[in-house]
């Protein structure tokens, strides 16, 4: 049953991702004629107009640029970088697990933060305490991350002469500080994903605390703590599972602002350089990962979905 | 739509003109009475708001100074009397600064939300109307815009088309259009299933008539409250991008690039700079989620729960 269920949404998640690769496909396209010769003469990425169009692929007939860009993809050849010319797969290899270990931090901050408040919010509906964490899920939606961490690294360095560091250790060269380093960014990019599953599980929780079963429950005599976290719990928060799919592309939105107040040598910093330097080849790789990181999240999210309520299917 | 409406309009259109607009106007503003009463929180929102488009409208009169102006001898000085929040590194006022930069907030949010509601109403009542193999092949299409981290793509279509307002709001719309016109084309599918859908088809209404005159009045609800729920999130991803240095190019002052730059080094001797574009960027979003949540509790019980980012409707 559940396999049938996976091949249906794999079948489904396969045109998304063929569209999103024609979307980032059809980006150098729109590159205007003259930005081509800025390249050149600005960046010198080729001697003259010719090789500038061969190099960016835009000699040949539209649909065979597709074709072979999307068959060399298939085989792992991501294209070389213009600007250092070496293969941009290499360069990914090395920076995705750096944006990742920021994004695992900011996934687990904004789980073990946003779930026990959205409960404790739910639970006692309309309390100050309830308010309170309403007031303040809003308020960290509503604060922008890059001045979070600007606030963070500037106020400290200020007023006790200290600041987190915004320079990277390698794992080899000092295990602990490479782990340390990616707590306070990581929890500040957590802040906004925090904020959504608290509001998430509260909802989601208020009304599973109406049902039926649950006043059945309580008449049981059951305490509690224990209709709370065991009856309810487990109900309210599949729709919370399916959201955490959602704050995955945030969160990877949200490494390109915070590896660069940071200093983290991540993918969103590779994108960022690469952007200033016209690098369009790079500029392509990455949103070809990205994309197909955050299909194959929430196609597992909701293959993780059926499996946790076996009530739902597509 | 309560049966009720009909016959008040009708026994309205025969009072004079005059009394009937007092009445209308006494209506709004008991409807502005109520909902200030039932959602303090949304009507503090408003009056935010509110302030906000009086600033970025009247902005030369209420700052100080121009916004690129530099006071002689006015360098890094501490927010005071003289001068409300301080100077920054190169003698200019912020106050000022955070004065005008409100205009630059306001003209790419709303524009950006007009463009994309009228583009995500265009794609949804369409999909959600005619159903079928057009619908499918739209919603997939939809799949795969939603898949893009917002600030990748749009870095990335800036990359490509250059910096600058207009490509800002148009990179911006097409993003915000794609999960809005998931929500109202949900919207749509249980409007479509209204008996007065099927009486306006037999009688021999056309496709464009129906969905102007019976589906869209009918979903309006749902827009009004993307609308105000959006701008929250337009403002965020536009003053990210103005950090990043891909916004408004300088020298017009935006609440995002003002924390960006080669300011960036004197915040440690100044933090004032680094404290109030901040401040002004929270509070309007903090308004504008208020007033979203209000609104949306009031006009649209239907997608209550679903997150800011909340894929359906």
């Amino acid at each position: 049953m559940i396999g049938k269920y996976a091949l249906k949404r794999l079948l489904v998640a396969i045109p998304s991702l063929l569209i999103a690769t024609v979307i980032v496909f059809s980006l150098s396209r729109l590159i205007p004629g003259d930005v081509v010769v800025l390249m050149m003469e600005e960046n010198q990425y080729a001697q003259d107009l010719e090789e500038m169009r061969a190099k960016l692929g835009l000699d040949r007939p539209i649909h065979v640029q597709y074709l072979d860009w999307m068959s060399r993809l298939v085989r792992g050849d991501f294209g070389q970088s213009l600007y250092t010319g070496r293969p941009v797969l290499q360069e990914l290899l090395r920076r995705l697990p750096i944006s990742l270990e920021l994004g695992a931090v900011a996934v687990a901050f904004a789980i073990l933060v946003g779930t026990p408040i959205g409960v404790v919010s739910a639970v006692r509906q309309d309390s100050l305490r309830d308010y309170g964490a309403r007031s303040a899920a809003i308020l960290g939606l509503s604060m922008p991350g890059f001045w979070l961490g600007t606030l963070v690294v500037v106020l400290p360095a200020i007023y006790f002469g200290w600041s987190p560091s915004i320079e990277f250790t390698g794992f080899e060269r000092d295990p602990w500080r490479h782990v340390t380093q990616f707590l306070v960014p990581g929890c500040l990019l957590g802040i906004a994903s925090a904020a959504s599953i608290m509001r998430l599980t509260r909802t989601q929780l208020l009304e599973v605390l109406r049902m039926d079963f649950v006043r059945t429950a309580w008449s049981k005599g059951l305490a509690e703590r224990r209709i709370v976290l065991k009856h309810c719990l487990k109900n309210a928060l599949i729709p919370v599972v399916t959201v955490l799919g959602i704050q995955i592309a945030q969160i990877l939105s949200g490494t390109v602002i915070f590896e660069s107040i940071f200093g983290l040598p991540g993918m969103g910093r590779f994108l960022f350089d690469a952007i200033t330097e016209r690098d369009y080849p790079v500029i392509q790789a990455i949103n070809v990962v990205v994309v197909t990181t955050v299909v194959a999240v929430n196609l597992l999210v909701d293959l993780a979905y059926a499996y946790l309520d076996p009530r739902i299917r597509y | 739509m309560p049966t009720a409406q009909p016959f008040e309009a009708v026994a309205s259109a025969h009072r004079p003109v005059a009394r009937r607009r007092a009445g209308l106007a006494r209506r709004a503003l008991g409807g502005v009475w109520w909902f200030c009463r039932r959602k303090p929180l949304g009507a503090l929102g408003a009056v935010i708001i509110l302030a906000l488009l009086v600033m970025a409208g009247f902005a030369e009169w209420i700052a100080p100074y121009a916004y690129d102006e530099q006071i002689p001898g006015g360098r890094l000085r501490p927010p005071g009397r003289e001068f409300l929040l301080g100077t920054d590194n190169v003698s200019r006022d912020i106050f000022s600064r955070v004065v005008y930069g409100s205009r630059v907030t306001v003209t790419v949010s709303f524009a950006t939300v007009f463009l994309s509601n009228v583009l995500a109403a265009v794609v949804g009542i369409t999909s959600g109307y005619f159903r079928g193999r057009y619908d499918i092949c739209v919603q997939r299409v939809v799949d795969a815009w939603q898949s893009f981290p917002f600030l990748i793509i749009i870095l990335s279509l800036l990359a490509v088309l250059g910096p600058g307002m207009g490509n800002v709001i148009v990179s911006l719309s097409i993003l915000v259009a794609a999960t809005g016109s998931r929500v109202i084309r949900g919207a749509t599918l249980t409007v479509v299933e209204n008996p007065y859908v099927e009486a306006a088809r037999a009688m021999g209404g056309g496709h464009l008539r129906i969905m102007a005159l019976h589906i869209l009045p009918n979903v309006a609800a749902t827009i009004i409250v993307l609308v105000t729920i959006g701008l929250g999130g337009i403002i965020l991803a536009e003053s990210a991008l103005s950090f990043l240095g891909y916004g408004v190019p300088p020298p017009h002052p935006s609440w995002g690039s003002m924390l960006s730059g080669s300011g960036r080094t004197y915040m440690y001797s100044a933090p004032w700079m680094a404290i109030w574009p901040g401040v002004a960027i929270s509070l309007v979003v903090f308004a504008f989620n208020m007033l979203g949540d209000a609104l949306r509790d009031v006009l649209d019980p239907r997608i209550r729960g679903t997150s800011r980012h909340g894929r359906d409707g």
